[in-house]
């Protein structure tokens, strides 16, 4: 998209097609589970080139209930302890078992968009109760989200809005609804902030819970972008998401988040997409199966055209190893990489991008995935990385092993000069354990590897 | 076999030429080999029986029936080490067991030497024959293995003196009349050779040193040893620890009269012993009361005959501590312990509980009006009736006699109220429960408690952590009681109005843990402990729970354990005992 | 001798030492504009100490000379003769020894009274006020501190722009929109771990020219990022392990920390501001131990840090400004200790300050409600600190107008 010539929207939203010019093939599924999903492992890439691209968004789309329960009961367990730190490193434990990468993505996505942070909110249960309504909704209606996020605690303790009085209404939540969450700047005005602010007097907490206390609430008329009337209730939520800045503002965020970082997509890219946000009564999963289908998503306008999230990194690479580890340390460590689970920075989550990096970040994740690799506790597929790569992936000598790694984890592509030094490095001599983890660990290193 | 010709011929020789000189014939134990530039040396006299008590230990048996146990034994570093030892059973032509029961049937001995700074080890056995035996078999079965594995050669072997010395890497090892040497320093090696060939100079069973440490270390021990302090003082070795000084207050209450003697005496022996019932070891040093400095008074009292007083027993008990620690003194000396950083750390708290206090001085007023006999215990709480928190923590306790009883007793009552307060304040802010105040008055007294409010709605079987609490002080005659539960508070407040404690010999401290109780508390927060095992090692929940499983089952074979410090009349004794269970009745649980 | 390890240095020891380099003599624009800019690019650096609690401001630079501090303070009054002397009747407490020796070398300007009007004496409220320079919470709801704003028009060619070196919350100061200032424990940071052998470094860094340039924005703009963290790290490790000085840093939290920032600074960091935070002011009883330890340690870190800029001839461009989110009452309170209270005198050390006593000296009959009134506004020092030592406009990032204090030498 650097280049001047726009991009047809009709093409772009098309499903795209496997053909000689752009086949299916290897390295456009890892580039579909990097984006839908932190990652995939050698076998599922296998089995995705073998089944097509529709069929394994489909898949990706498809909830799969049987984890729910034992990751609740998990969940319970850890929140008797109240430590919101505790509930990140359970997520960041899900984050890598899970059978639904896409659903636990688009949870991360939207935990970004409502930022709450536990910091201020510092009731872990409550952090919780907020995970699970984002969870329940990541891929379904986004209204419903709304509707919810509206009455969260959690949320409310956050922004403030804890108490909302007739005499003195709270602005805060009115403007980070429409500028935050729904509409984006520019689209409303300052009065709009405040008459919206009275559709919400009388909403607020009672003993960590959501309750409408109606003698605090203003039953008078309000005029909210342009519309006037009483508003009982959440219907004032409904005309916000009535704007046609909305869709165009969410479609505009699940394009950056799935697609490319920059440039900014123009208005006549962006509409298709909001228009079936629109059409399908904001039907989020639907949104996002038509752009992981799509012909833009499979060409060189989005591969390599996405810094990746500490998250997508650190995950991402256990993931494609089948990996599991001390979930606790990684969520920790990932707070100092700057995407702390349940810590976002401010009321606008993670701006993502370019500003994932820096010199502290860039040397934070050589070191994190130098020390992860190299970790007791991590186990590939249950044992080391030696017979992970000899049993499970056949990759022997230096060149396999090379060649196996850059598939699973660049999305640029391999420039002869590197992949031999990689070779390099990986048959010097040593315990193959030590080979491989250095080889790991450099792979970690380069700027191509941030790049997804 | 040349070796054995060698020594087939020396060895009368040596019997001769040695029974000339002042020493005994034959050494007796390794020290007749050794040299008295010996710093540190352990002994196992009898490792025979040592192998069969531990292989036919009860605990043993009840350990290898535990399913984590026999996976451990499945595991490819164990199996890699059996397959070792089958190879040299093989060679050797006996099992393991035995192979120990002759070749060391004199014992073994293992020492570091200071000025070659090298480490030696001796085995002794009956003859001559089984060590120059042995020594040939694991040659060989070293040589054939380089072989096979195309290595080069492993072995060199040396002459010295008549001797036939056998060099592995760093490793000299020969036979020396009974004895097997080895070690990794040539020169001590040729010292020790010219020390029992020459018959000349005095052995480490002479010494003074050794004799001293013979007589203090307990008989009879498995295994028994000591380190001369004072060679280590003066080379310099470990200087933090024979520096005398704790650098934090918690540690300095501790062990803080241990530093003392650690810095002056000029040995500590240790003896363990291993039982069918119990292991303990006992830890030795000689002591001089004149060594303890005027800031160290606290800790061992006036003329150190500071005593510890009874332990207290109460229900469920986990833990129970009683020692003689005068607190008031120790905080007033704090410029003579610690450094500068930490009084300024000690003199910011003393501002804040200054605060807690009304003003009051702590460490004169406050920790002056309480007595140097301070017992403490840790029982199980279990939350059989009434609120459950998620997270079930033991309660815990702290009983002292307070001086001026009458005076200070308004005091304390007082400040726990003001305290009570603060932290319902504190807690309302922070959205916690509140704790609602409580008293109960009778003849001789007084018991003051605060119990958490849960909140309408609550989850009474998963309230928060707040509610393993019910902060209460009681007095009960000159004693205050300060507690982490009002329940604890009850029995401690009835127990000490009751005369007829059990009378320990005197001890400074004395610390009885209860396996079965820490048992049963890590039973009680089985669910917390998998997940956690889930989160930290990446476990699924079933390997979470069995190796949580194992853990508690480990934890079965114990009993109770204890601690103790007792400054003897010139030894101060830290003795340490785990007593293990007595196998379980089949049909009981 | 301090060995810098410059850019240069590392891309020679790297390209040198490896054994694929496909372009011969061509330099990449990647490596072309890490030579061009050398560090150390002579830019000034602002060192902030919080002094966290509420520093008792009447007992640090002390009117030895007026009767009505004795009156009010019967127990805490320091001895007149135990004051080491400012001038004029004012002395600062025997403890701060480190700031009267700074004092004494005319490296330690003392701006007496600063404070706001309508002071706040909540904790959390006035610092707020401090970071942010917004007066009312609910003014503007998007949050963020001076210095945030201030970094957010700076560039710093992938370095961090600020540092925060401490483990607790972020202060609201650094809060910016879009520059994200890292919070670091140690310099273990800035280390590439795990690389004993400099394995991975010998390999990124002989990768790092072979890449086409211009191609792809994005790539490139990591692969320059890369560099520079890699060329920060080396430049921070070698100066964390060569790092000599002759100055000795108290062995408490502060100096530890000042310690930090003077390497990072001599390891040619191009970060602008650092921030640093000394808690355990607020004695509400017993203050005098408690009081004392911390001057000690605040004069003794200071000073020592000072000296140690100055002697890696960094001395012209780095400044301290230490600051507290309010003084104390005069009166003492019962418990021997102060309560909240208002204004209290700010520190500004390092070799371009004007030495000496600065602002009118609060007045001890003027008081309201019990406080010292303030005299100067703590936005005119940011104004100063802004424009006269970062070199940039103030309004922008305070709001509004404020004059700078004429505090410091030779300035632009």
């Amino acid at each position: 998209m650097t280049e001047s010539r726009p991009i047809d929207p009709q093409w772009a939203w098309a499903e795209y097609q496997p053909s000689d010019e752009r086949p299916w093939n290897r390295r456009l599924a890892a580039h579909l589970f990097r984006r839908a999903g932190f990652g995939a492992s050698w076998e599922m890439l296998a089995e995705a080139v073998a089944r097509g691209p529709a069929e394994v968004v489909t898949d990706l789309l498809e909830p799969v209930d049987a984890q729910q329960a034992a990751q609740d009961a998990f969940a319970e367990a850890i929140l008797a302890g109240g430590d919101p730190r505790q509930l990140a490193a359970w997520w960041v434990y899900v984050m890598l078992q899970t059978p639904t990468p896409l659903l636990e993505n688009m949870t991360l996505f939207w935990h970004g968009h409502f930022a709450t942070s536990a910091e201020k909110v510092t009731d872990a249960r409550a952090m919780y109760a907020q995970n699970a309504l984002l969870r329940e909704h990541a891929l379904g209606s986004f209204r419903l989200l709304v509707h919810g996020i509206s009455r969260d605690p959690a949320m409310l303790i956050y922004l403030d809005s804890a108490t909302n009085r007739k005499a003195h209404p709270n602005e805060n939540f009115a403007r980070e609804l429409m500028e935050l969450f729904c509409l984006g700047e520019g689209n409303y005005s300052e009065r709009d902030v405040k008459e919206l602010a009275r559709c919400f007097t009388g909403w607020e907490l009672r003993r960590d819970r959501f309750r409408f206390n109606r003698y605090q609430h203003d039953n008078g008329d309000k005029t909210v972008l342009g519309k006037t009337g009483p508003f009982p209730e959440s219907d004032v939520i409904d005309h916000v998401l009535a704007q046609p800045a909305a869709p165009e503002f969410i479609a505009r965020k699940l394009i950056r988040f799935l697609v490319a970082d920059e440039p900014v997509p123009p208005d006549e890219l962006v509409a298709p997409i909001a228009g079936q946000l629109r059409a399908s009564n904001w039907d989020v999963g639907q949104a996002i199966g038509t752009i992981l289908r799509s012909n833009l998503f499979f060409s060189p306008y989005a591969i390599a055209r996405k810094v990746r999230s500490p998250v997508d990194v650190t995950v991402g690479l256990l993931r494609s190893l089948e990996a599991t580890t001390d979930a606790a340390r990684l969520a920790s460590e990932l707070g100092d990489l700057g995407q702390g689970l349940f810590y976002p920075p401010n009321v606008k989550g993670w701006d993502g991008g370019r500003t994932w990096i820096n010199s502290s970040t860039l040397l934070g994740r050589a070191n994190a995935v130098g020390r992860l690799i190299r970790d007791p506790k991590t186990r590939f597929r249950g044992g080391d990385l030696a017979t992970y790569f000899t049993e499970h992936l056949g990759a022997e000598t230096g060149e396999q092993v090379v060649d196996v790694l850059t598939q699973l984890t660049l999305a640029v592509p391999v420039s002869e000069p590197l992949r031999d030094q990689l070779i390099e490095v990986a048959e010097r001599p040593g315990p193959r354990n030590e080979r491989l983890a250095a080889v790991v660990h450099a792979l970690g290193t380069l700027p191509e590897f941030q790049i997804g | 076999m040349l070796v054995a010709r060698i020594v087939a011929t020396v060895g009368p020789l040596l019997v001769v030429i040695s029974s000339c000189s002042l020493h005994a014939a034959e050494p007796r134990s390794a020290a007749d080999l050794l040299p008295p530039t010996v710093v540190a040396f352990a002994e196992m006299a009898e490792p025979a029986k040592f192998v069969d008590l531990v292989l036919n230990h009860p605990v043993r048996q009840q350990l290898d029936a535990l399913e984590g146990i026999q996976q451990a034994y499945d595991s490819p570093q164990f199996l890699q080490l059996k397959a070792i030892v089958s190879v040299i059973e093989a060679q050797l032509g006996k099992p393991w067991p035995a192979l120990i029961k002759s070749a060391a049937a004199g014992g073994v001995a293992v020492a570091v030497d200071a000025p070659s700074q090298g480490a030696v080890v001796v085995i002794t056995a009956e003859d001559h024959e089984t060590p120059a035996d042995m020594l040939e078999s694991l040659t060989n079965l070293l040589r054939a293995d380089a072989a096979a594995n195309g290595k080069p050669e492993p072995i060199e072997t040396r002459d010295y003196r008549g001797l036939t010395v056998y060099r592995v890497g760093e490793a000299r090892v020969a036979v020396l009349g009974h004895s097997l040497i080895a070690t990794n320093k040539a020169e001590l090696g040729q010292r020790i050779v010219d020390m029992h060939l020459d018959a000349s100079g005095e052995t480490l069973s002479q010494s003074d040193l050794y004799r001293r440490a013979r007589r203090q270390a307990a008989e009879p021990a498995s295994v028994w040893g000591y380190v001369d302090t004072e060679a280590l003082r003066q080379a310099g070795v470990a200087k933090e620890l024979f520096a005398g000084r704790a650098e934090n207050p918690v540690l300095e209450v501790l062990v803080g009269g241990i530093l003392t003697t650690l810095a002056k005496t000029p040995l500590v022996t240790i003896s363990v012993t291993l039982t069918e019932a119990e292991l303990k070891v006992d830890l030795g040093a000689p002591h001089d009361p004149a060594w303890v400095g005027e800031e160290r008074a606290y800790y061992y009292g006036p003329d150190g005959q500071g005593s510890a007083p009874p332990l207290l027993h109460v229900k469920d008990e986990l833990l129970a501590v009683s020692s003689y620690r005068n607190l008031s003194e120790m905080w007033l000396r704090a410029g003579d312990l610690f450094d500068e950083a930490t009084n300024d750390q000690l003199a910011q708290a003393e501002s804040n509980l200054a605060t807690l206090f009304s003003g009051k001085d702590f460490g004169e007023e406050v920790l002056g009006a309480i007595g140097p006999e301070l017992q403490f215990v840790v029982a199980r709480q279990s939350f059989d009736d009434g609120p459950r928190p998620a997270i079930q923590l033991p309660s815990f306790a702290l009983a002292v006699r307070l001086i001026d009883a009458e005076t200070i007793r308004p005091e304390f009552r007082r400040t726990f109220q003001s305290l009570i307060g603060f932290l319902n304040v504190v807690g309302a802010m922070n959205g916690q429960p509140q704790l609602d105040l409580d008293m109960e008055k009778s003849a001789d007294r007084q018991l003051i408690t605060a119990t958490y409010v849960a909140e309408e709605g609550a989850n009474m079987d998963r309230l928060p952590i707040n509610f393993n609490f019910s902060p209460s002080i009681g007095f009960a005659g000159d004693r205050l009681i300060v507690s982490s539960t009002k329940e604890l508070a009850k029995e401690l407040v009835d127990l000490v109005a009751i005369e007829g404690q059990e009378v320990p010999p005197r001890s400074n401290t004395w610390i009885q843990a209860d396996l079965a109780s820490l048992r049963q508390i890590l039973d009680d927060n089985r669910g917390q402990l998998v997940a956690q095992n889930m989160l930290s090692e990446g476990h699924t929940k079933e390997e979470a729970e069995q190796e949580i499983g194992t853990l508690l089952d480990i934890l079965r074979a114990g009993r109770d354990a204890s601690v103790r410090l007792t400054p003897g009349d010139d030894v101060l004794h830290l003795t340490f005992e785990l007593n293990f269970s007595r196998p379980e009745n089949p049909k009981t649980r | 001798m301090n060995r810098r390890s410059t850019r240069r240095d590392f891309l020679q020891s790297t390209l040198g030492t490896s054994a694929v380099i496909s372009l011969g003599g061509l330099v990449p624009a990647c490596f072309r504009n890490a030579l061009a800019e050398d560090n150390n690019g002579g830019e000034t650096v602002l060192v902030v100490v919080q002094l966290s609690g509420g520093n008792d401001g009447l007992n640090t630079v002390i009117p030895f000379d007026d009767p009505l501090y004795r009156q009010n303070r019967p127990t805490l009054a320091v001895p007149a003769p135990d004051g080491l002397t400012i001038d004029n009747g004012l002395g600062f407490h025997p403890a701060a020894r480190g700031l009267a020796d700074l004092l004494e070398n005319d490296q330690l300007a003392i701006v007496q009274g600063v404070g706001y009007p309508d002071p706040n004496h909540s904790h959390f409220e006035s610092m707020d006020i401090w970071h942010t320079c917004q007066r009312k919470r609910k003014e503007s709801p998007r949050k963020t501190g001076w210095l945030g704003r201030f970094l957010d028009g700076t560039s710093t060619a992938g370095d961090p722009a600020g540092l925060h070196l401490g483990s607790k919350k972020q202060p609201l100061a650094l809060a910016a929109a879009n520059t994200r200032v890292p919070s670091i424990r140690s310099l273990e940071r800035f280390r590439l771990q795990g690389d004993e052998d400099h394995e991975v470094r010998q390999f990124v860094g002989s990768l790092a020219g072979d890449q086409p340039t211009g191609a792809d924005d994005l790539l490139s703009f990591v692969q320059t990022s890369t560099t520079a963290a890699l060329s920060a790290s080396e430049r921070v490790e070698a100066a964390r392990r060569d790092y000599q000085t002759p100055v000795t840093y108290p062995e408490h939290a502060l100096g530890h920390k000042l310690r930090t920032v003077a390497q990072l600074i001599d390891a040619g960091l191009r970060s602008r501001v650092y921030y640093v935070e000394l808690d355990g002011f607020d004695t509400h009883s017993q203050q005098a131990a408690a009081h004392a330890a911390l001057l000690g340690q605040l004069g003794d870190a200071l000073s020592a840090f000072v000296e140690d800029v100055h002697h890696h001839g960094h001395g012209q461009r780095v400044l301290v400004m230490a600051f507290s989110e309010f003084g104390r009452r005069v009166k003492e309170n019962a418990s021997k200790g102060t309560d909240h209270g208002a204004a209290a005198p700010l520190f500004l050390a390092g070799e371009r300050v004007k030495g000496g006593l600065h602002g009118a000296r609060p007045d001890l009959t003027a008081l309201e409600e019990g406080d010292l009134k303030f005299q100067t506004d703590f936005r005119r020092v940011y104004a100063t600190v802004l424009e006269n030592w970062l070199g940039v406009a103030s309004n922008p990032v305070l709001g509004s107008d404020y004059r700078p204090l004429d505090v410091l030498n030779n300035v632009s």
